[in-house]
């Protein structure tokens, strides 16, 4: 399932997915996959997103 | 192969090894020797592993089964067989790691990358097309051909291809993802 509350809150600090990729230092391609939902990250991975969009996990990770 | 041509190709391994860990430094941004792949890399990665080891065990086991029966009567060097079998397992590591994105890892430099695979796959062409343009002859009812290095070379213009493919698909994709 598609992460587009993730894809907004990117858009929203005007970054683009190699730039939340350099700080959370993985590849620009595991961003774009973890928004497309094709790859679940690892907890480490969702917590170093979170914290360079300012946001808790589950505003960007919990499914209602 | 005589005892002075076998030492001369170990001692050709050796050294291309030497060679590989300087250029692997090389390649990388912050000078290490090892690649720095994210946690999605690394599980791509290690099935690319599985695959190729699986790929390796098919093929020796069908060149032990043409071997056993006799179907090899090919006047090449045995050594030549399991060579291919590493390529081929290679190739199969190299083609899916690139096309699921775990081939280049995050401190690799692109350029640098490009350019030393061009002139590695220059310097095993070269002495394929120079055999190829003086006559393979046979020598010790072997033919004298460079195959490692067409097989290297074949392996490094698959990356090429596959990595060329890949890059005019993720172009795209990239604009939509933006």
């Amino acid at each position: 399932m598609k992460n587009l509350r993730l894809k907004a809150a990117r858009a929203g600090m005007d970054l683009s997915q190699e730039q939340l990729a350099d700080i959370c230092k993985v590849s620009r391609q595991t961003i774009s996959a973890i928004e497309k939902g094709d790859y679940n990250p690892t907890i480490n991975l969702c917590i170093a997103i979170c914290k360079a969009l300012n946001k808790t996990l589950d505003e960007l990770f919990w499914e209602d | 192969m005589d005892v002075m041509s076998s030492v001369s190709m170990l001692a050709g391994i050796l050294v291309g090894l030497i060679i590989a860990v300087f250029l692997l430094k090389l390649l990388n941004k912050n000078r290490r020797a090892k690649t720095e792949y994210d946690e999605r890399q690394e599980q791509i990665r290690g099935r690319g592993y599985r695959y190729a080891f699986y790929t390796m065990v098919i093929y020796e086991a069908i060149m032990l089964c043409l071997s056993v029966g006799g179907f090899l009567n090919i006047p090449v060097e045995q050594y030549n067989f399991h060579a291919a079998g590493i390529f081929i397992g290679g190739i199969v590591l190299c083609v899916y790691t690139i096309w699921n994105d775990a081939y280049w890892g995050r401190n690799n430099d692109m350029r640098r990358y490009i350019v030393i695979l061009t002139v590695l796959f220059a310097l095993n062409v070269f002495p394929v097309i120079a055999t190829i343009r003086s006559g393979i002859v046979l020598v010790n009812g072997y033919w004298d051909f460079p195959f490692v290095n067409l097989f290297c070379s074949i392996a490094l213009a698959i990356l090429a291809v596959t990595a060329f493919i890949k890059g005019r698909i993720d172009k795209s994709a990239e604009e939509e993802d933006e």
